[in-house]
Order: structure tokens, then sequence, then C-alpha cells
């Protein structure tokens, strides 16, 4: 048996809506949204033949909504159709967002990696020159 | 994706007040190297009868820069940041490049941008030395043939094409266009020399270093080399500019270390040593001219006065002395100079 290889693309979703006032941006994006909006970008760009190709593999693996990152699958043979059209991407259901690639890995577990690694240092930057009293909030990560 | 550059953010006065957005949105992306566009595209216009010429003010580099109080609180935020200046103008007559030179406002500017629109103004581009980008107005066909003498010329002269991506981002039939031109472009160049940059007028437009790398495949450069036009190539343009600004006007001397020469002197025969001194003996102005030559040929292969250097240690006897020759060389160039011009 040979396996099927996949790439697994970790973006993270930066709205660009207008804000409300008083409220923040709403955020609210869930798997079956990310899905279709690549997915129209990816018929716009390579038509039917990239719907065809990437039809086995293509899905969206995992969604944080507290930090909005989103992880995209593809077949490894396939997988620059997908990456030629995630900087297309305008409006993730009827809000306006990009999204921002910030890691290109084999398996899931590389990204999870990466992605432990990425909110440590965010965290870390966020809370540079305040004093964090609790030694566990400087590890959170949400893996 | 070692430091990766935004070389397009325009700033001119027409495309709004969202100039600070779009930088904060570079910043937030991961872009280091931020630099500010100033798009005039007539700024310098000859009038045939008179001979008179015109010119267009020019703002100064500083004022388009961000402000110092506002660039201090990005800098608190991240790390390494740097943000330059550009001008970039359209080339409709070869007299405008003549204005390059001229307008003292352009020299406050890091990077000058060409965007030329006929075949032969491309070419003068290509080989002029006060050009750093030559740039393509992606929303439209390109209206001239490229072809590759010219880009070859642009190679070694250092000089980059640059590629747009934010119309491609805002329009499916822009989109269509700016692949169209890529494509056109990359064919005959072939890769190299290439930048992608956003050009962008709304923040909205900007994408991250790895997604433009991503749209850079879409337009037909390798995998290698869309990585490159964003970070490496970039840097690339930066070190071009500040070397054309440097370089003009000085000599560069290289120096052999003193071992050599005095091997090469143990090792020089009877015959060389019989006409050391009879070259010792030969009037000062025949020595001049052979110093002349000598430069000459060194002004052409580019191997800066090694070869006269050398020459004029042959002539000397062995207990010459270092400094003594190197003036007289600086001051044979200069009256070479002279005779030049």
């Amino acid at each position: 048996m040979v396996r099927l290889k996949n790439r697994y693309y970790l973006c993270e979703i930066i709205p660009t809506g207008e804000k409300k006032q008083g409220t923040h941006l709403v955020g609210g994006f869930t798997e079956r949204l990310v899905f279709k909006a690549v997915q129209k970008e990816v018929q716009d760009l390579h038509g039917d033949y990239g719907q065809g190709v990437l039809m086995g593999s293509f899905s969206v693996s995992y969604l944080n909504p507290d930090t909005n990152m989103v992880m995209i699958r593809a077949g490894r043979d396939y997988h620059r159709l997908v990456g030629s059209a995630l900087p297309l991407v305008k409006k993730i259901g009827h809000q306006e967002a990009f999204l921002r690639t910030i890691h290109l890995g084999g398996t899931i577990r590389s990204c999870q990696k990466f992605l432990i690694k990425h909110n440590k240092q965010f965290v870390k930057s966020a809370t540079e020159g305040v004093d964090v009293a609790d030694p566990e909030v400087k590890e959170q990560g949400n893996g | 994706m070692a430091h990766p550059c935004e070389l397009n953010i325009l700033c001119d006065k027409n495309s709004g007040n969202n100039v600070e957005d779009r930088v904060k949105m570079a910043l937030s992306l991961g872009y280091e190297v931020i630099v500010m566009n100033n798009f005039i595209p007539e700024f310098y216009t000859k009038k045939k009868k008179k001979g008179q010429e015109k010119t267009v003010p020019v703002p100064e580099a500083s004022e388009i820069k961000i402000p110092e109080h506002i660039w201090k609180e990005f800098k608190k935020r991240y790390k390494n940041i740097q943000q330059c200046t550009r001008f970039t103008t359209v080339i409709t007559d070869a007299a405008q490049m003549h204005g390059l030179t001229k307008q003292k406002e352009l020299k406050g500017y890091d990077i000058t941008a060409v965007q030329p629109t006929t075949e032969k103004l491309f070419h003068n581009c290509c080989t002029s030395d006060d050009v750093d980008i030559i740039t393509f107005d992606m929303t439209e066909k390109i209206p001239f043939k490229i072809k590759r003498p010219s880009i070859n010329k642009a190679l070694e002269m250092g000089i980059h094409f640059e590629l747009t991506y934010s119309p491609a981002i805002r329009d499916p039939t822009l989109r269509k266009h700016s692949i169209r031109n890529a494509i056109k472009i990359l064919t005959v160049c072939k890769g190299k020399n290439v930048v992608l940059s956003s050009g962008c007028e709304r923040a909205v437009e900007l994408r991250g270093p790895s997604d433009v790398a991503n749209l850079g495949i879409l337009f037909g450069l390798n995998e290698a080399q869309a990585k490159e036009a964003v970070s490496s190539r970039c840097r690339a343009v930066l070190l071009h500019a500040e070397a054309r600004k440097t370089i003009r006007g000085t000599a560069v001397m290289k120096v052999t270390p003193v071992v050599d020469i005095s091997q090469k002197l143990q090792s020089s025969t009877e015959s060389q040593k019989n006409s050391l001194q009879t070259t010792s003996e030969l009037m000062p102005d025949e020595s001049d001219k052979s110093d002349c030559n000598g430069l000459k040929e060194d002004r052409r292969t580019g191997n800066v006065s090694e070869s006269s250097f050398r020459k004029r240690l042959h002539e000397k006897d062995t207990d010459f002395q270092f400094e003594d020759t190197v003036s007289s060389v600086s001051k044979k160039s200069k009256t070479v100079n002279v005779v030049d011009s």
C-alpha cells in the first residue's frame, strides 16, 4: 500500500471589515464557511480541472474560533492549486477577511508543533513588559 | 524566508489618508522593510521651441515618510523594522531620463523606479545608471516587445523588474491581465532579478510574504525564485540603490599583499632586470603615456588599476615606497580624467 500524502496549510484569518461602534469584530467563522470560500477561489482560478483534481483530499481539518487559526488540507501533488488560491480569498461568509499563510506542513502533527511555538511567541511578545505573576499563563498555547 | 520586504506602498496625496493603516497592516503581516512609494506620472517636460525645461514640483523624501512619533510606536512593537523611500515615474521621452539626474529633490529618495512606454525607452532604462527598478503597468497590456538583449544588459547592471500583485487580488479581469504580463516578462528574463510587491491602494489588498510567494508561483516563477522575489531580491534592490549613490566618482584600489610582490621580483629573470634599469632611465613623459594606457585598459576590464600598479612596481627599484606609488597613481588617474573629459 502506498500512503496518500497530504500537505497542510496553516493560516490565520484576518478580518478586515469595518468595526461597529463599541463592539469588537464578530468572529463566527466555521470550517464550512472557510472551505466554501477557498473552494470558490479555486473554481475561479483553476476551473473544473482544479476542482476535480482536489476533490478527494481538499478539506478544512481544523479551526480555532478563539485564535482564528485554520488548517487546510490538500493532496500533495496538487497542493499548489490551493496555495495559489489562498491569497485571493477576500470574503469568508458575509464578512470581509483574508487568509495569511504562516506554515506549510506535511503532517497535522508538524503543524500542531509549529502552532504551539507560534502562539507561545505571540504570548511572549504581547506580555512583554507586563509582569505576569502566574507562570502558567506564559506557557499557554492553544495548540 | 528571511527578512521579507515590501517595496511598494503608494503614498501620493491622491491615494487617501490610509497610508498608516497600510503600513500597520504590512508590519503585522511580518514585513521588515517598508518602502514608501511616491508615484508621479509626469515630472519633467521639455518645451521644443524655447528649450526651456518645466518641472513638476516633487515633494521631499522626508515628507512622504511616516512621521517620527508614529514610527517610534511601531518600532516598540516590531523589532528590526526599517522604512525607505522610492520615486516612480512614467518615461515617455528620452529627455526624461536626463531629468532623473537633474532634479535635486530626487536625490533624497532611496530608490528610483521607472515605467517605460516604448521599446526604445525600455532599452534606455535597462542600460541606465540611474535606475534601480523597472516597473510595468500590470492593469493593461504591455505596449511593446521585451527583447532579450536589453534584459541581458539590465541583468548585468543589476536592475530589477517589478511585478505588482494587488491588481490580481482586486478584480478577475485585472488578474488575467497581470498573469499575462507576468508570463510575458518571465519568459524573457527566466525569473532572474524579479521582485514581487503590492502597489496596494487599500490595506485589504496586502498579503503576507508566503502568500505573495504563492502568487509568484501562479505568475510562473519556480518555488525558490518566488521566495527570493519577496526577500533576498528586494534586499539586492536596496543594496543596488545604495551603491549607485556612493560609487560615482570614486576609484577603487586593489592592493596585492607585499609577500607576492617580493616573490615576483625574485622570480624575475636577468633580462627583466636589465629592462628595469632601462625603464628607470626613461623620460618622465614616456612613462606617463604608458601609465595612461594601463589605466584605460583597466577601465574597460573593471580590474581597477591593479596591472598599472604592478607595472609601476617593476619600473621602480626594490626599495620602493608604497605610499608614494599610490599617490602618484591617483595623480595620474586624475590627469587621465581631465584628458578624457
